[in-house]
């Protein structure tokens, strides 16, 4: 199972260096050949990977089979399975480790990675013509840096991934992006660099606090071990608090949470539709994910103190916000954009519940997120295609000519508002059910945004595909229906979005474990909030005995 | 009918449309085209069916030996699964004499029993009703919630169960004859099966959030099917407005569910609504929750059954086509609200300032919606108020447990009653609306069309039927449920606590009544009496419905007409449904003086419309003219849609509107700001390096003095 895992890391870096040497002599058409074989090999090793990883959890609940283990000891709150570890730097105490693992929460990040990569280069199949063999590398190189942040386990590796996905990002909207292509591009990439060195400082710290100690663990920038290590030394409360703060701002500005997301609608607006569905499929998870794999087994006092508090605030705010702000714009796109925001507020708000509930249903977000709007931006970029515009009041009734996008839209739509019976609803719902057990006001307030959230995007729905047909100005062609290479873009992600709402049970075996050791580590934080935990009272226990 | 036959009974009841919706979503456009409603009607006939045995068959079912299984399931669903159903069989025996014995007992001394049961509530044994629950797989399972796919039938699902699906299968097949060569007919059906079983699993489902998932499931598929012509854009705002007017209920009904599973632990009916002494516990401990989880109910069902203000999206419903109008917005959906009140009845009646505001509310509304259906001229419009209505008469009802324990499974009944006889006739209204609209070529409008009596006559007597069931005459299924509607009032209106609030209810339902007979015989007389008038859409021959959609409306004819007088004065609906847990049986009584009340209702407002429409046909007009203000204030439907635009709707744009702007200037400008630091710092220091020697050497000199200065006052 290593091995799937560095072919799955190695197969987008290798097609995207191939595309790069062989820039010149590629055409346009060969081009994406060769990036949609790579993205599907990629993608296949990913599911087996997935599928690996599931069975062999299944098995050993079963059959008493040997389960996947971890060699990191038990204390730790990441247990990686299918790890890797390579020292490949020791100088003193220093010790630098190429250390990759999976659990069950990356393993599915992973997968969601190259699903998404490979419905990004279908749709870009016709739009990019200019340097395609560049477009493509870039993508598959964002990719690789995706897939390596989910799969690494040692801070540096996780840091140097996680700045790495910056670059390819920077070019796919610098160079093919929109009209104000260049200032989106150097604001998204400063913005969320400025956020990242802080972050950086902080990790810094903790490592140098971890190595005046003598009793510090042997491996300092291995995040398993250095979580094991503060389970046993906590820092203190104080300074716990400003490392928290400071590893959190790198995160805060990429989920983004509010106030710090204002590059996300102009980075979405002028990304190519393959830029915007990386962006806000994976790239913004990157922030939830670093909340979750570094600050909440790092600083759990923090969290508790600062995180459930001040970050659940900010994404109800982020919630309520997003959701007003996506009610007046009048860009289709930006309305997703803004939308993200407000589903990352969800996603965000079950994160700081701190329990079982809240942060599985913020896992779940993180991924029917990432299907739903990847596959709201793939939509857009399938209507500009065809009419280069993104305005709504120029559009309206298009389901007449577009029959088969106007279904997926509205399924869509759907999942995005978080209908039952789709992935969106299992993920907020748990969230919402989780802040209702640690703070009810907080979960009330983002509640009103499922209510919000209906009125933006059905209003959407209703301005660009129902009434009567007026199409915006385009050529002498005809407008076309979706093709097949846009069902295949768009069709797995729906079938996803289905099976996860209608049987989350395979998802959330496969991520309970994780979820459980965070939690446990987090519950003996002493909280002294009176807390609406579900009784346990003597009467339901009676009644059912 | 044996246990074991039950449950694969229980599974095909809602399995069967959903394959019809899958078969028809993927094979309709392409294969079934105008064969699409085959598998919707297969469907709808094999659960309609199915319904009918489980119906039958249920009261039989021995729960109490099977009960406590079912209560260690809830506990550990897997167990429930495994359970072999020999083991309930087993276990029969020991319980079947305490059943026997209950049955063999008077009359008297079981209501005696009952009334002291109520009494003694909080330390009673849970009083379990016949049910069957079927486990079907692990759904959410995370943490402290567990959510189970389960099914569960008791005596309240079981008649909204056959009500729905015998509704379904009559509207499904004047479907057929209605959305005739409409190039959506596969999507009609496949939504429409959609609907079925969302509807079917909405009342079987076993727990509160199951019943949130489908309650949100029927609300999309009348989000489809309102919006079935999605290129009239008054269609795809209607649908829209359904959809997010809903959404506010079910904000309500969210947290309700958070509210039960905090406190209770579990979101499972049978933990939640079976226990008596854990209610009572937890309201002892916490005498706020009770009365916070029912508000928050309510507030669902008051989306989902279009209450004031939540009312307005009902109306404007009517986009869609008629049978989703007749099957969706009248017959079944639309009283999802009224079943869940109706069934979360043990946790209403520990708060009964709550029941009173459904009381209120029920009254508030029927009263409003009937004033505006006055003045309607769309026919259809008369109707869809008519429908809010008469739901405000069913939330009227169901308040009144407030007034007296011994009044709490009277008032369910009797809004129950009114819900299952409401079905059938409003059904029959609207498809008879739909027969007329089909003739007239899609007008509606009452003033363009009259004397329909000789072009349409099965049409008119079946409207007619339905309409004389509406209006409370005698006999038929309407006169039966408003009757005990009134009962319960009256009897809560002679209570000491509550009675002068009850008091002004009644007032309000009996007018509420008569202006109900008044509309609907406006509506008729207006239709189908009068000189013959064609619209020209109509062609020179308007055509009288075709037999695949005149049997329905005779089928539901004869329903409206025979159901109410072989299920009311029988007590068979009342004893049926009293089996639910959570009610007690009571007695059922002949109220002579009710009777005599709305029958004199009935026949005042028949009389006052025949005078106005048939006799003299010119007042209408000048009591128009001479009350202009008030016929303005209904006929502009009190103007609730703009008030509501203005209060909610315009801010809340503008609200969102500031935002964007806030975003851009505020925030983004000061992330801008913080941006510009650097290079405004730069360009301020770069001055300084510009080369000049003097500066360099003035600088110099102030820093060796300044040095100096600094080095004589440290020593």
């Amino acid at each position: 199972m290593q091995a799937l895992l560095f072919i799955t890391l190695a197969i987008p870096t290798v097609t995207a260096v191939l595309l790069m040497l062989f820039r010149s002599s590629l055409a346009t058409a060969n081009a994406r050949w060769v990036a949609v074989c790579g993205g599907s090999l990629a993608l296949l090793c990913s599911v087996f990977l997935l599928a690996r990883y599931h069975s062999a959890g299944a098995m050993s609940l079963e059959s008493g089979m040997k389960p996947l283990t971890s060699t990191v000891s038990p204390d730790s709150v990441l247990q990686p399975k299918v790890e890797y570890v390579h020292t490949w730097l020791k100088s003193g105490r220093m010790q630098l480790d190429l250390y990759f693992g999976v659990d069950g929460i990356s393993v599915a990040m992973i997968a969601l990675t190259t699903l998404l990569t490979v419905s990004a280069i279908l749709i870009s199949w016709e739009s990019i013509q200019d340097r395609a063999a560049e477009f493509y590398a870039a993508l598959l190189l964002l990719e690789t840096g995706l897939v390596g942040v989910f799969c690494s386990f040692d801070l540096i590796l996780f840091y140097v991934f996680f700045e790495m996905t910056l670059i390819p990002l920077f070019f796919l909207i610098a160079v093919w992006g929109g009209k104000e292509r260049k200032w989106a591009a150097v604001k998204f990439f400063l913005y969320t660099l400025a956020g990242s060195l802080v972050t950086l400082s902080g990790l810094i710290y903790v490592v140098l606090y971890a190595s005046v100690d003598p009793t510090g663990p042997a491996n300092l920038t291995s995040l398993p071990a250095l979580s094991a290590w503060l389970k046993a030394h906590p820092i203190p409360a104080q300074l716990q608090t400003t490392l928290f703060i400071a590893v959190s701002m790198g995160f805060l500005i990429k989920v983004p949470v509010f106030p710090f997301h204002t590059w996300l609608p102009l980075a979405h607006v002028e990304a190519p539709t393959a830029g915007s569905i990386v962006l806000a499929g994976v790239l913004l998870k990157l922030g939830s994910y670093g909340f979750l794999r570094i600050c909440l087994p790092l600083f759990p006092e923090a969290s508790v103190a600062i995180g459930l508090p001040v970050i659940g605030l900010l994404s109800v705010i982020g919630i309520i916000y997003g959701s007003l702000c996506a009610l007046a714009q009048t860009d289709i796109k930006k309305l997703v954009a803004y939308s993200s925001v407000a589903h990352l507020g969800f996603c965000m708000l079950g994160l700081f519940a701190l329990n079982t509930e809240g942060i599985t249903g913020s896992v779940l977000q993180m991924i029917n997120h990432g299907l739903s709007t990847g596959a709201l931006f793939i939509i857009v970029g399938m209507i500009y295609e065809r009419y280069h515009t993104r305005e709504m009041s120029e559009m309206s009734g298009l389901a007449t000519r577009l029959p088969r996008i106007a279904v997926f839209m509205v399924f869509i739509s759907m999942s995005s508002i978080g209908l039952p019976g789709l992935n969106g609803f299992v993920g907020e719902f748990l969230s919402l059910a989780g802040m209702f057990r640690a703070n009810p006001v907080y979960s009330a307030l983002g509640t009103t945004g499922v209510i919000l959230g209906a009125w933006y995007l059905l209003t959407a729905v209703q301005k660009v595909f129902f009434g009567t047909l007026v199409e915006p100005h385009h050529g002498d062609h005809d407008v076309d229906d979706m093709n097949p290479r846009e069902f295949l873009a768009i069709a797995p992600l729906a079938i996803l979005c289905l099976w996860i709402g209608v049987k989350p049970g395979p998802l959330l075996d496969m991520i309970r474990p994780d979820i459980k050791a965070v939690v446990d580590h987090l519950e003996k934080v002493p909280r002294n909030a009176a807390e609406g935990a579900p009784s346990e009272t003597p009467a339901v226990e009676a009644s059912a005995e | 009918m044996s246990e074991e036959l039950l449950y694969p009974l229980l599974w095909l009841i809602p399995v069967a449309p959903l394959a019809s919706a899958i078969v028809t979503a993927l094979l309709g456009p392409k294969v079934l085209k105008y064969r699409s409603h085959l598998p919707c009607w297969s469907a709808l006939a094999v659960s309609f069916l199915s319904s009918l045995v489980l119906l039958y068959s249920l009261p039989s079912v021995d729960s109490q030996a099977n009960k406590p299984e079912i209560w260690r399931a809830g506990e550990d669903a897997t167990a429930q699964a495994e359970q072999p159903a020999g083991e309930a069989a087993t276990a029969q025996p020991e319980s079947t004499d305490g059943g026997s014995a209950a049955s063999g007992e008077s009359e008297e001394s079981r209501l005696a029993a009952a009334v002291a049961a109520l009494k003694a509530k909080s330390d009673a044994e849970p009083k379990v009703g016949p049910e069957i629950v079927a486990f079907g797989f692990e759904w959410l399972h995370v943490g402290k919630l567990e959510v189970p796919f389960e099914l569960r039938v008791d005596s309240i699902s079981a008649i909204m169960l056959s009500m729905v699906t015998g509704v379904s299968l009559l509207v499904a097949m004047f479907g057929s004859g209605y959305m005739h060569h409409d190039a959506g007919y596969p999507r009609f059906f496949a939504a429409v099966s959609m609907f079925v079983f969302s509807m079917c699993m909405l009342v079987m489902a076993n727990s509160f959030v199951l019943l949130f998932v489908f309650w949100e499931m029927v609300g999309l598929c009348s989000y489809l099917l309102i919006g079935f012509w999605f290129h009239k854009p008054s269609a795809a705002a209607a649908s829209k407005k359904a959809f997010v007017v809903n959404r506010i209920g079910d904000f309500g009904l969210i947290m309700a569910i958070f509210l039960i599973w905090t406190s209770f632990g579990s979101v499972s009916f049978s933990d939640v609504l079976g226990n008596p002494a854990t209610i009572a516990r937890l309201h002892s401990v916490a005498p706020s929750l009770m009365p916070a989880i029912c508000f928050c109910l309510f507030l669902g069902a008051m989306g989902k059954s279009a209450q004031f203000p939540l009312q307005v999206w009902l109306p404007d419903a009517m986009e869609g086509p008629t049978p989703v109008s007749a099957l969706i917005h009248a017959a079944t959906m639309v009283t999802a609200g009224i079943y869940l009140v109706a069934r979360c009845t043990p946790l209403f009646e520990y708060a009964p300032l709550v029941q009173l505001t459904v009381t209120g509310t029920g009254a508030i509304t029927a009263a409003l919606a009937a004033l505006i259906a006055l003045t309607q001229t769309d026919l259809k419009r008369v109707l869809a108020y008519s429908t809010v209505s008469q739901l405000g008469f069913m939330f009227m009802a169901l308040g009144c447990g407030a007034a007296g324990a011994e009044l709490v499974t009277p008032a369910v009944t009797a809004g129950m009653f009114h819900l299952f006889t409401h079905a059938f006739f409003k059904a029959l209204l609207f498809l008879a609306a739909g027969s007329v609209m089909h003739a007239m070529g899609d007008v509606i409008d009452m003033r363009r069309f009259s004397g329909l009596k000789r072009a349409l006559p099965i049409t008119h007597w079946t409207f007619l039927v339905g309409a004389a069931a509406l209006a409370g005459v005698p006999l038929l299924a309407g006169f039966w449920s408003k009757d005990e509607i009134l009962a319960v009032l009256i009897a809560a209106a002679k209570t000491s606590q509550y009675g002068l609030f009850f008091g002004i209810v009644l007032v309000i339902a009996s007018l509420t009544a008569l202006l109900t007979a008044f509309y609907t015989f406006r509506a008729y007389f207006m239709t189908f009496c009068g000189p013959e008038k064609f619209p020209e859409e109509a062609g020179h021959h308007p055509h009288e419905a075709t037999p695949i959609m005149a049997w329905p409306l005779r089928i539901l004819a004869v329903s409206a007409l025979l159901i109410g007088l072989a299920v009311g004065p029988t007590h068979l609906f009342a004893g049926y449904l009293q089996r639910t847990t959570g009610l007690t049986p009571v007695e059922g009584h002949f109220h002579l003086d009710v009777m005599a009340l709305s029958v004199f209702i009935a026949t005042t407002g028949i009389g006052l419309a025949w005078m106005l429409y048939v006799a003299m046909p010119t007042v209408p007009a000048k009591i128009a003219t001479v009350l202009k203000p008030f016929y303005a204030l209904s006929q502009g439907k009190f103007f609730l849609d703009e008030i509501l635009l203005v209060l909610v709707v315009f801010p809340l744009r503008a609200i969102a509107w500031l935002s964007t702007l806030f975003d851009r200037l505020v925030i983004d400008g000061l992330i801008d700001g913080v941006a510009r630091v650097p290079r405004t710092l730069s360009d301020r220091l770069k001055g300084l390096q510009g080369g000049p020697v003097t500066a360099y050497a003035g600088v110099m000199w102030i820093g060796m003095v300044a040095a100096v200065v600094l080095a004589m006052t440290l020593l």
